[in-house]
């Protein structure tokens, strides 16, 4: 990216500012139009000929209204769940990633042992947790945290091993130790990616988490009560807690996608192409 | 690279031998709440053996895959569709693209009830979640490659007179090595997506219907050796898409960045 300098002061490119005047214009009301028609013809066909289990985006949001009590509730659960498992496994996944990228006889060790593991679908893995620690939070946890430390992992590990060798030069030649040079020049320049990583451990949290509740046990929790709603013939609960989850989904990424701009303010982080 | 090839080797092998020495020991000291243990390496080499020698595990496999396969292209279908929608016409790209971003990360796993209430139980709505799952990534990296085409290229068959479909079959071969990089995030996911949805209620076949009669048989073991397996059929997978990228791309590699 070219750097311009305005009033000896380095500012981004106009570029950014223009191509947002030009989006709010043209793109906006196209997109917008482009939902509305969507909405509007699932809106009728849910009223006339389409099957009774489709039902319209007027009353989903209805039923969401007037559930807003009960799924709040079901999303802190269900939230919980998720929050404690991306939190310990990914936060494992970037410290160890990092290290691994950063330090060449830690990936020499370890490299393998990701290689080997990391294929096997964590989701098939949960009948036998549940069989060994029964359909508990512990099991649904384990298996959340263990399936979103490997995208953080891989993510950090790339990220730490090819940042830009100039930049750990010239801390080096700056008298830096090596636990500083990890501190303040590989983990930062590393952020762009270990945020791409932490994107798809989110998603992939969400998926856990929903899997780990809808196939059996007890709870609370949104996908409880999706497979207990999919069970009657009344659809409007179900597309709301589908709606919720979808939601909390899209909301949770947005915020990770924030403090990674906000963390790689000043770097370049990829926007597009992003997720898993 | 600092250290010797053997080195490596050695350094790699002793990491494998640590963490197997770890998995033993944690299979015997800990006992679950559900009073189970996680079983030991050893048990698990001997499910392994056993199950690829069971037909019934083939015709599991068989299963699942060629669900996985019918999702994985239908979703290729549409997101060679999308992927030329957004790369050629501003329009659908100011409609369509903001609704593929902010739809990517919805956790589609949660339609799958919806799905088998519209589609029944079975190969339908099991081939339904794998292409929702698979569409975004193929899509996303379909029109990654599209976009980053030489403008040249399709000037030079604009002004060829090249018709509109055979331009379209020149940028899609163009962006082939994008696909494939699609295809790579895709194919795990596929195989992953049909083992779970098999995983629910009413499901009656594949391997992840294996895996629940499994856990209903309190064989944990078997559990495992599932897992493995399909761990090493998913390497199988992602090698012969690299093979096949390998076969179709070689005239352009090195090219397209």
């Amino acid at each position: 990216m070219s750097l311009q300098v305005v009033d000896g002061q380095v500012v981004r490119p106009p570029a950014i500012s223009r191509f947002w005047s030009w989006a709010l214009v043209v793109r906006w009301p196209i997109t917008l139009v482009t939902v509305a028609l969507i909405l509007v013809v699932w809106e009728i066909a849910a009223r006339t000929f389409a099957p009774a289990y489709v039902v319209g985006p007027v009353q989903i949001v209805q039923e969401m209204v007037s559930e807003i009590g009960r799924l709040s509730v079901l999303s802190v659960y269900t939230l919980s769940r998720i929050l404690a498992g991306f939190l310990i496994g990914a936060s494992l996944g970037v410290l160890l990633g990092l290290i691994n990228g950063a330090v060449d006889s830690f990936r020499e060790f370890t490299e393998p042992v990701v290689s080997l593991t990391y294929p096997v679908p964590k989701i098939a893995l949960f009948p036998a947790l549940a069989v060994i620690m029964g359909y508990t939070d512990v099991s649904r946890v384990f298996i959340i945290a263990l399936a979103a430390f490997y995208p953080a992992y891989l993510a950090a590990a790339a990220g730490s091993r090819f940042v830009e060798p100039t930049l750990i030069q010239l801390a080096r030649n700056a008298g830096l130790g090596r636990a500083r040079i990890f501190l303040s020049v590989i983990t930062p320049a590393a952020m762009p990616r270990v945020f791409t990583g932490l994107r798809i451990s989110l998603a992939v949290s969400f998926v856990l988490a929903y899997v780990a509740e809808a196939l059996g046990g007890t709870g609370q929790g949104l996908g409880f009560r999706i497979v207990f709603v999919a069970q009657t013939d009344n659809y409007a609960p179900l597309y709301a807690a589908i709606a919720c989850f979808a939601l909390l989904g899209v909301l949770g990424d947005r915020l990770l996608l924030w403090i990674g701009r906000w963390v790689t303010r000043g770097q370049e982080l990829e926007v597009i192409g992003d997720a898993r | 690279m600092r250290g010797s090839g053997t080195r490596q080797v050695t350094r790699g092998v002793i990491g494998v031998i640590v963490a197997v020495g770890l998995w033993w020991v944690a299979s015997v000291v800990f006992v679950g709440g559900g009073g189970g243990r996680i079983p030991t390496p050893l048990q698990v080499v001997q499910s392994i053996l056993m199950l690829v020698t069971d037909p019934d595990f083939w015709e599991a496999t068989a299963v699942t895959l060629g669900r996985g396969l019918l999702g994985l292209l239908g979703a290729l279908v549409v997101s060679i569709v999308l992927a030329l929608l957004l790369a050629r016409s501003r329009l659908a790209n100011a409609a369509l693209e903001p609704l593929v971003s902010i739809l990517y990360p919805v956790p589609r796993i949660a339609l799958f009830p919806l799905a088998v209430i519209a589609l029944g139980v079975g190969a339908l709505s099991q081939a339904t979640l794998v292409g929702l799952e698979c569409v975004f990534p193929l899509t996303v990296a379909l029109y990654a490659g599209l976009r980053s085409i030489d403008r040249n290229m399709i000037w030079l068959a604009r002004n060829t007179d090249t018709g509109r479909l055979r331009t379209w079959a020149l940028m899609l071969r163009l962006a082939l090595p994008s696909l494939f990089t699609g295809l790579r995030i895709a194919a795990p996911l596929m195989l992953t997506l049909a083992v779970a949805t098999q995983m629910f209620a009413g499901s009656s076949d594949g391997l992840g219907y294996l895996i629940q009669l499994s856990a209903a048989r309190i064989q944990t073991t078997t559990i495992f050796a599932i897992a493995v397996l399909i761990g090493v059929i998913g390497f199988l997978i992602d090698q012969g898409v690299v093979l096949l990228e390998r076969l179709t791309t070689a005239h352009q590699r090195r090219i397209s960045i």
